[in-house]
């Protein structure tokens, strides 16, 4: 009984997992500007590993192995918003047509937007 | 067709080294280019580690990387000279030149 | 059906019965018939007439010329838009066919080939029955692929460290600032770069900063784990250097130049290449003298599972491993900026 019911939690945690990963490919592929892409990219990106990562420490126990996952799970969290924070700057930076298409707020006053 | 479907690591390995070869000639931007030649070293990777090459294991990446690396200097150095990635505008340019 | 002809008049039976019938012309009558019709067509030419003929002829000439541009234009216009788009869609076409029949001859090898895993194949001959079973014994190393590329086959990877550290030259050759020249143009080249630099780079990113406060450390350790733990293992020389390299860009990108050069300037790339490949060399290239055999080090085998166990190996793994690190950190920066 406990074998099946745990089999049955880490194919939900699993598949749920897949699903954000899915659609965050999605939306990487159907979005029209460079920062509505990054956005799905990197929010899909970490919830989506957590919950296989999560998946897979239930199906297989607790252990030595699964503690390694968990701290996977951590470097990975360090790494990947910083990835896609250096990356929607510099198309905030380098892209000259950004103001016609979305309101940017400039950093000297963070009040103030400067409207398309 | 013998042992096609038994060897399907080696068949797999080669259609990609195919698939990486027509992205080589297909595409007139530079960096499409680098691309396709990238995907055939991949190729050969899985051909070799199917193949079972024990010894050597990490020597074939560490010469991807330094073949990547060269042609993405020249790459750079042919933008800055031309300006521009495409590689038929490069060669009409290169040809006004020299006439 | 035949053609019908409605002249039978002057067909030639008729026309040889009318000769006939006159007597019969004789030869010399018609050729002086035809001097003196000749002879009418010499008139002497005014000198307006001249005029005239060469301005009409001009005038044809010009003509003649103007029809030869436009069909030279047309012809080249159509070269460049519909040609050159027939001539790319003929390309694609012969390039696609190309491939398929270089897949095609290599896919009737693979179906050639033997089995895979099969017990009878070419290479499961007898030089790797023996590295697998006196591997350990006779290396000392527990991770036979590091023993196998690092003991027997050592040569090898001294081949491999060499092309790495080509390859860093040559695109420092191709993308370094020039040292030599004018210093007006060097100081206007570099003050290009370094624009080029602070507009494309982040500096002084505060969460780069933080984040990278925190994980350069742990990369640099687990390299050098894995770069030390290579004949125990999995890892060895170019995993732990390729992580080290990685960890040395990270520190580079959060602090900027300023903070990097106070530990790793070009001469730093320099030294530890030069002496890392020469220890390399110096241990091992005499391997092509001895037909791939090599002499005694000197350093004990040691047990099994120590770290300081299989004698050269590990030197060998950590002078491979600072040769990937350099060569990483300075494709990076030559990439970035073309100085170190």
């Amino acid at each position: 009984m406990l074998e099946w019911l745990r089999f049955v939690i880490a194919a939900l945690l699993i598949l749920a997992g897949l699903c954000f990963v899915i659609s965050s490919v999605v939306g990487v592929y159907r979005f029209k500007y460079v920062l509505n892409r990054m956005h799905a990219a990197a929010l899909g990106d970490t919830l989506g590993i957590l919950l296989i990562v999560l998946g897979l420490v239930v199906k297989g126990g607790l252990s030595l192995t699964s503690c390694k996952a968990l701290l996977l799970v951590v470097l990975w969290w360090l790494s990947s918003p910083v990835a896609s924070h250096l990356i929607s700057r510099l198309e905030v930076t380098t892209n000259q047509h950004l103001e016609e298409n979305m309101a940017v707020k400039t950093e000297s006053d963070p009040h103030k937007e400067v409207e398309a | 067709m013998g042992n096609l479907f038994n060897n399907y690591e080696e068949a797999c390995a080669i259609i990609l080294f195919g698939i990486g070869f027509t992205t080589l000639l297909l595409h007139r931007n530079m960096i499409k280019k680098i691309i396709g030649f990238s995907m055939m070293d991949s190729a050969i990777y899985l051909f070799l580690a199917a193949k079972g090459y024990i010894a050597g294991r990490k020597a074939p990446i560490v010469v991807s990387v330094s073949v990547t690396a060269l042609m993405l200097a020249l790459t750079v150095r042919l933008y800055r000279r031309y300006h521009t990635l495409d590689i038929d505008e490069i060669t009409m340019q290169a040809r006004r030149e020299e006439a | 059906m035949a053609k019908q002809r409605n002249d039978y008049e002057n067909s030639w039976f008729p026309r040889l019965q009318r000769w006939i019938a006159q007597g019969g012309t004789r030869l010399s009558d018609q050729m002086t018939e035809e001097l003196s019709e000749a002879s009418d067509a010499h008139r002497v030419l005014s000198a307006e007439d001249v005029a005239r003929r060469e301005v009409e002829q001009a005038v044809h000439q010009l003509e003649i010329q103007e029809h030869e541009a436009a069909l030279y234009e047309r012809a080249h216009q159509w070269g460049r838009t519909k040609g050159a788009k027939l001539i790319r869609a003929f390309y694609a076409v012969l390039a696609v066919l190309m491939c398929v029949s270089v897949i095609a001859v290599l896919l009737t090898t693979v179906s050639n080939l033997p089995s895979f895993g099969g017990e009878n194949n070419p290479i499961n001959n007898e030089v790797s029955q023996r590295y697998i079973e006196k591997g350990l014994q006779e290396t000392g190393a527990v991770n036979i692929v590091a023993g196998m590329i690092l003991d027997y086959r050592a040569f090898d990877t001294l081949g491999e460290s060499h092309v790495l550290f080509i390859a860093a030259c040559a695109v420092m050759i191709l993308l370094r600032l020039s040292d030599s020249g004018d210093p007006r143009q060097l100081s206007r080249e570099r003050m290009e770069a370094e624009a080029n630099d602070r507009l494309y780079e982040p500096k002084n990113d505060i969460i780069l900063q933080r984040v990278a406060g925190i994980l350069v450390p742990i990369i640099m350790l687990f390299g050098v784990y894995v770069l030390f733990n290579g004949h125990l293992g999995p890892g060895g020389g170019f995993s732990g250097g390729a992580v080290i390299g990685a960890g040395l860009i990270l520190y580079l990108n959060a602090y900027g130049f300023a903070a990097t050069e106070r530990f790793f300037t070009i001469k730093t790339f320099r030294a530890v290449s030069f002496i890392a490949l020469a220890f390399y060399a110096l241990a091992k290239s005499y391997s092509f003298f001895c037909g791939a055999n090599h002499l005694n080090s000197g350093i004990g085998l040691g047990t099994p599972g120590d770290i300081f166990s299989s004698g050269l190996i590990l030197y060998l793994n950590i002078a491979v491993g600072m040769v990937v690190a350099c060569t990483m950190y300075a494709f990076y920066t030559l990439f970035r900026k073309g100085d170190m």
